[in-house]
């Protein structure tokens, strides 16, 4: 699920090669060093080694298939066109990635990352040059979600110097912004193709996948959140209501108690399906087979997560009624 | 999948008590702060499950958990 499915009619298939082929393309006219970064998978997919990026089907679907994924919705697009914005949307999508391990410390070669980010977004904006004029009302969205892309990015840094004051409306507000990118891509397939009415259900429902993504990745790692000292909303929720000391981030084993007695995972795993199937909510007026089926896989994928989680709390308690047991009879 | 030593009366009682784990937020609270004996009666009132079972059932909520212990995945990430 997390690699873009061969897509599956041949005008799909050959756009989709055609958009493999101008990122080589682009990779190969960079400077050396930077043209290797263009060919690690660790640059876009955080693998520490240096395994050959094989093509932009290594990466989520959402990040570089978005044209595909909303196909019903935009193939009446010319090639031209849709090629044109599928690229841009795929380099300054590419170029938020980079951004955001810039960021969050992760890049190891912090100097050419930061070139790398500058030659992927150029690229991209010169693609979305070359199919709206300046006029266009593509940029008005453009700027829109530039500057939410900036807040998200922003509210980030900003809680990871605050932890304690970390809200779900900071949550909400970095995984908006965190999105924005992608949603630039539909503002141009929306804005190219005459159906500008589509944008608003279209970002709606990415924007709450978006969410659900967010906890769902801090959900799975809070124990090496931990570990990096990487705060996440998620982590908060862990944190004793009357921590010791200063309270900034628990141990492993007062995250763990926290969560045993409180199922906290459960609660949080409730709230991605319900925004999941808020997802699936806002795109129902349109004809978008493949993204519903993308977000349903996730849904089911959770429900199968949230069931795991309440059978090992189960665990946890009917194990506890065991050593009560055994206590009373040595007790007696 | 079903295990075959495991009973189909014990494997309903098993899905019961994890469906009403999810959906009831009572049961949950009491599952979660009340002491053991508050949770055996109640288990053994509104499941039916006694202390000669938990064992068993224990191992197949143990197998429910692993099941999933799939890779951690996010739509976007």
């Amino acid at each position: 699920m997390n690699r873009l499915e061969p897509p599956v009619n041949s005008r799909q298939s050959d756009l989709f090669q055609q958009l493999n082929n101008r990122y080589f393309d682009f990779a190969r006219q960079l400077p050396p060093p930077l043209r290797r970064l263009g060919t690690l998978r660790s640059t876009f997919l955080g693998s520490a080694c240096n395994e050959v990026f094989e093509g932009v089907q290594e990466l989520n679907p959402v990040l570089a298939g978005t044209p595909w994924l909303f196909w019903e919705t935009f193939s009446s697009l010319e090639d031209g066109p849709y090629l044109q914005i599928a690229e841009a949307g795929t380099m300054y999508v590419l170029a938020s990635i980079v951004l955001d391990h810039l960021v969050d410390g992760q890049a190891e070669t912090q100097e050419q990352m930061a070139l790398f980010h500058q030659a992927l977004y150029l690229h991209g904006i010169s693609n979305y040059r070359s199919v709206f004029e300046s006029s266009s009302n593509f940029w008005m969205q453009f700027e829109r979600l530039a500057a939410d892309h900036l807040a998200g990015l922003a509210k980030e840094l900003e809680t990871q110097l605050d932890p304690q004051s970390l809200s779900l409306e900071d949550l909400t507000t970095m995984a908006h912004g965190k999105v924005s990118p992608i949603v630039t891509t539909i503002a141009a397939l929306t804005e190219a193709s005459g159906q500008p009415e589509k944008l608003d259900p279209i970002e709606t429902s990415l924007k709450h996948i978006a969410v659900a993504s967010q906890l769902l990745d801090d959900i799975g790692d809070w124990r090496h959140d931990i570990e990096v000292r990487h705060i996440t909303y998620y982590l908060t929720r862990l944190i004793a209501t009357n921590p010791c000391g200063s309270g900034i981030l628990p141990s492993v084993e007062e995250a763990q108690l926290k969560l045993d007695t409180e199922w906290t995972d459960v609660k949080y795993l409730e709230m991605v399906m319900d925004l999941l199937d808020d997802s699936i909510d806002a795109v129902q007026e349109i004809e978008c087979p493949a993204w519903i089926e993308y977000v349903g896989g996730y849904h089911s994928l959770t429900n199968e997560h949230l069931t795991s989680a309440i059978a090992c709390h189960l665990v946890h308690t009917l194990r506890s009624l065991i050593e009560t047991d055994k206590l009373n009879i040595y007790g007696h | 999948m079903m295990k075959t030593e495991f009973p189909q009366e014990a494997w309903d009682k098993l899905h019961q008590l994890l469906h009403a784990a999810r959906v009831d937020e009572e049961l949950q609270r009491i599952l979660q702060t009340e002491p053991p004996a508050v949770v055996r009666d109640v288990l053994k009132e509104r499941f039916d499950i006694t202390a000669d079972g938990l064992t068993d059932l224990i191992s197949e909520f143990e197998n429910i958990a692993d099941r999933n212990s799939l890779q951690w995945w996010s739509p976007i990430h």
